[in-house]
């Protein structure tokens, strides 16, 4: 997991990102437990550890898309 | 073969569920022993594995970079118990346990320690949580992972195991890259998540003679 500080471009993008899921849907996230989108939403925001993840999360799968569509 | 199966909470219960279903459908699931809940601690695993002498042991639940958790969310085996694993193939869909706990075990005499190297995300629809199996977030991606152990225990190695596992994903990615709906992006997400994370320590060539 990433202990870097993210720009809030990054995590406005990641937001958004979240908000484009449905409301009734959760991941569960390992030993962190279960989070519903908006809650993920504030751990993004507050970039806690699973906001971190999150972002993490996020940006790796930007990454690996980019090379899918290629 | 042991299965272990931790469910202190609703993700490692959607897990719990799966391997079930994994275990029923086995061809050779009745040489399968499985150790569920309250019983995951260190002395029935070690007992159990003294009496059955495995040859493949799948860890479903909590895991740390040097251990595996119980299900009252403490260290049941940490990097001191590796002996346990010498000689056997180990399987752990748990966060992290590869990294330290794997590395250690091979060290050790393991032959081979899969698992993931971060977290593993489960998507999930909140209406679903009582139906895991007709859950449709969750499906693709633990049948997904479930596909590693499938391949074992048919014979396959560790390498044709991990391999089928990525070309499964690759192929679910590629049906539902483009899907306008909005429940595929946790899919998509988690899948690509959980693929990228997915590694192996030890011979990637050996399988279980069961």
């Amino acid at each position: 997991m990433g202990s870097d500080q993210y720009s809030e471009d990054i995590k406005n993008l990641v937001k958004k990102r979240l908000e484009a899921m449905p409301p009734n849907v959760s991941f569960s996230i390992g030993k962190y437990g279960d989070f519903t989108r908006n809650q993920l939403i504030n751990e993004v925001e507050d970039e806690s550890p699973i906001g971190k993840a999150t972002i993490e999360l996020q940006l790796n799968f930007i990454r690996r898309m980019t090379k899918i569509i290629q | 073969m042991i299965f272990i199966l931790t469910n202190p909470d609703i993700g490692t219960h959607y897990l719990s569920i799966y391997t079930k279903s994994l275990i029923e459908n086995c061809e050779n699931g009745k040489s399968i022993v499985c150790l569920e809940g309250k019983e995951v601690t260190n002395k029935n695993l070690r007992s159990r594995i003294e009496k059955h002498k495995p040859s493949f042991v799948c860890f479903n639940g909590h895991g740390t970079p040097s251990s595996l958790i119980d299900n009252d969310f403490l260290e049941f085996i940490s990097v001191k118990d590796k002996e346990i694993f010498v000689n056997r193939v180990v399987f752990t869909r748990a966060c992290d346990c590869v990294k330290e706990l794997g590395k250690e075990s091979v060290k050790s005499g393991c032959k081979a320690f899969i698992g993931y190297s971060s977290e593993f995300w489960i998507p999930r629809i909140h209406e679903m949580a009582s139906r895991p199996l007709k859950d449709p977030l969750a499906r693709p991606v633990i049948e997904n992972s479930n596909i590693v152990a499938e391949e074992l225990i048919k014979g396959k190695s560790v390498k044709e195991a991990i391999q089928k596992a990525h070309n499964d994903a690759a192929s679910k990615i590629s049906q539902i890259i483009y899907d306008k709906d909005p429940y595929k992006s946790p899919i998509l997400q988690a899948l690509l998540n959980n693929d990228s994370h997915l590694t192996y320590e030890g011979d990637c060539f050996v399988n279980i003679s069961i």
